[in-house]
């Protein structure tokens, strides 16, 4: 069942359309990724998501209900974090909690921050003021805030962004259980592409206020066809540049490695033309094409789909 | 609303503004003894000007000295309640820019609350009371009788009247989503409510006619003087009523049509 659905949903500003019309939707549980180059709509979408826009048309409905109109009963079982996201930085990250506990109107407050303590790790931050921390903490505390309503749906803006490896591997996989144990919905935008490869379900991507790519990230990667050979070629080296050259390939040469740019289903004729012709090497890798190729694929604005890949 | 919802409301504003008052005590004592005796000073130099006036003219606009200050404090003292909740509005673009009002758009209580009610001033419930005793006194003087049915009515016109109050600083905080400009807005609606606070005759037809038909403040000073000096028609309250509704309604309105053209702090 689709918790949230968005409706051929526009926005303009002063006559520049930012949003031309995007539609999608959410199921329970998804943890939905949305990528795309700068000022290609991602703040703006999830703005008009969480009601800070309003649409100039089109519809946003979550849990059946409509956003902006019934924002208070939406906002109860929804939540938002970005690194951006200033704190209160008089109040201390104890005094923070209990603040945002107050706005969602959580009944046995102690209880629940107590959870959100422990889950977050804030022990040693718990009676220090917001001023004193590091980004990397403040960070920490804008997603234990996220969680203080524990939401249904949650809007992630950049959540390990300034966070060091160790604590931001313990937030991903804290996400992952969250969304295995209580079926959490997440909205994610990142510029770490591992992260949303690891832990999305599902990518849009947005590219001038239109969805260009709406897929698994494995299949969105896929659509780049495009597989890097790389051989340390030991003897034979001649032959092999004649093969890349009648093939059309292309290649670049780099500390002794080739690295051959082929399409994927043509790699095993390849190789198999490397062992008739008798090139010999001592080290073979192969780079399969990755979210991040096809992210920055789009991102210079190549059709995803075309490749150079040859034509054996 | 729901009960919950209400409770929720009136749990975050009482802490709000326990908030705002230790921060006041804790931090700027001399700003909030400046701003008492800022506030004294103004009510001294408003009682000062009615008496010099009325005492060369023994009446203004028909009205007797105590007449005047009667109205000028039941005026101010409205004006003073209002001002005590939606102190907020005064700071309201620095909130704009600086992203708290996005804040307020993120969490699930509404965010015309918010901007409205998040920073009630307790300094002004100090300020009020001169105003509540000088009502008093002023009204006793006139020789009006203070009956429970008058006192009944005159807490409805008050309750109505910060309605209206509420509805033009609704449109003052509308007009700061759309063009990030409050201070003048805020600058232009206060001349406006306080000629008002005379009796509008003294201004001529057309001026009399703009501020009890256009921007209605006159009409928070002239249905009070209908109900206690003796002239009350009930009709002329119920258009009141009418006109602060209708207020409510209009900026109501209006702040919904700016929020489609806000662009959040981060755009």
């Amino acid at each position: 069942m689709a918790i949230l659905e968005v409706k051929d949903l526009k926005k303009t500003f002063k006559q520049t359309p930012v949003i031309k019309g995007i539609s999608f939707d959410m199921a329970e549980g998804e943890i939905l990724g949305i990528l795309g180059p700068n000022g290609a709509g991602k703040t703006t979408t999830l703005q008009m998501i969480l009601g800070i826009l309003t649409p100039t048309s089109g519809t946003v409905t979550i849990f059946g209900q409509n956003m902006p109109q019934d924002k208070t009963s939406i906002m109860e079982r929804v939540n938002f974090s970005s690194t951006y996201t200033d704190l209160p930085w008089r109040l201390t990250v104890r005094e923070n909690l209990i603040w945002t506990s107050y706005l969602y109107n959580i009944p046995d407050r102690a209880r629940r921050l107590d959870k959100i303590k422990t889950i977050f790790r804030l022990d040693k931050l718990w009676n220090q003021s917001t001023s004193s921390l590091s980004a990397g903490q403040r960070t920490r505390v804008n997603l234990s805030r996220a969680y203080v309503n524990f939401p249904q749906l949650l809007l992630l803006d950049e959540p390990t962004a300034s966070l060091d490896p160790e604590v931001a591997a313990y937030i991903r996989e804290f996400f992952a259980d969250q969304r295995t144990r209580f079926n959490t919905s997440i909205i994610l935008t990142s510029h770490n592409m591992t992260e949303v490869e690891n832990l999305c379900d599902r990518v849009l991507i947005l590219k001038n206020g239109r969805i260009i790519g709406n897929d698994t990230p494995g299949r969105l990667a896929k659509k780049i066809d495009e597989t890097h050979l790389n051989l340390r070629v030991t003897k034979r080296a001649d032959i092999l540049a004649q093969l890349i050259e009648t093939s059309k390939l292309k290649s670049v040469e780099t500390d002794g490695v080739t690295s051959i740019t082929l399409k994927e289903k043509l790699l095993p004729l390849f190789l198999y033309e490397v062992a008739k012709n008798k090139i010999h090497y001592s080290e073979i890798t192969i780079d399969k094409p990755t979210l991040e190729d096809y992210f920055l694929r789009i991102a210079k604005g190549k059709d995803h789909g075309k490749s150079t890949g040859g034509d054996l | 609303m729901k009960i919950q919802h209400l409770k929720a409301y009136v749990r975050v504003w009482l802490k709000l503004t326990i908030q705002q008052f230790q921060s006041q005590v804790a931090n700027a004592r001399g700003a909030a003894a400046l701003f008492i005796f800022g506030k004294l000073f103004r009510l001294a130099s408003a009682l000062f000007l009615v008496y010099v006036v009325v005492g060369k003219a023994k009446l203004i606009a028909g009205y007797s000295l105590n007449q005047a200050i009667f109205l000028l404090m039941l005026f101010n003292l409205t004006q003073t309640i209002s001002q005590l909740f939606l102190r907020g509005v005064y700071l309201f673009r620095q909130k704009v820019v600086d992203g708290t009002f996005d804040f307020y758009l993120l969490n699930p209580l509404s965010e015309l609350f918010y901007s409205l009610f998040s920073s009630t001033d307790p300094l002004d419930i100090i300020v009020s009371m001169p105003y509540f005793f000088l009502v008093g006194w002023a009204w006793v003087n006139t020789g009006y009788a203070i009956t429970l049915p008058v006192v009944l009515l005159l807490l409805v016109i008050i309750i109505l009247s910060t309605l209206m109050v509420t509805a033009w600083h609704i449109v003052i905080i509308a007009v700061g989503v759309r063009y990030l400009e409050v201070d003048n807005t805020v600058m232009l609606y206060r001349d406006l409510e306080r000629m008002g606070s005379f009796p509008v005759s003294i201004y001529g037809k057309f001026g009399e006619n703009l501020l009890t038909y256009f921007f209605p403040f006159a009409l928070m000073a002239t249905i009070p003087a209908q109900l206690v000096f003796g002239l009350f028609n009930p009709w002329f309250l119920l258009l009141f009523a009418l006109f602060a509704f209708i207020q409510l309604r209009l900026s109501l309105w209006f702040w919904h049509r700016s929020l489609l053209s806000y662009s959040s702090a981060s755009s």
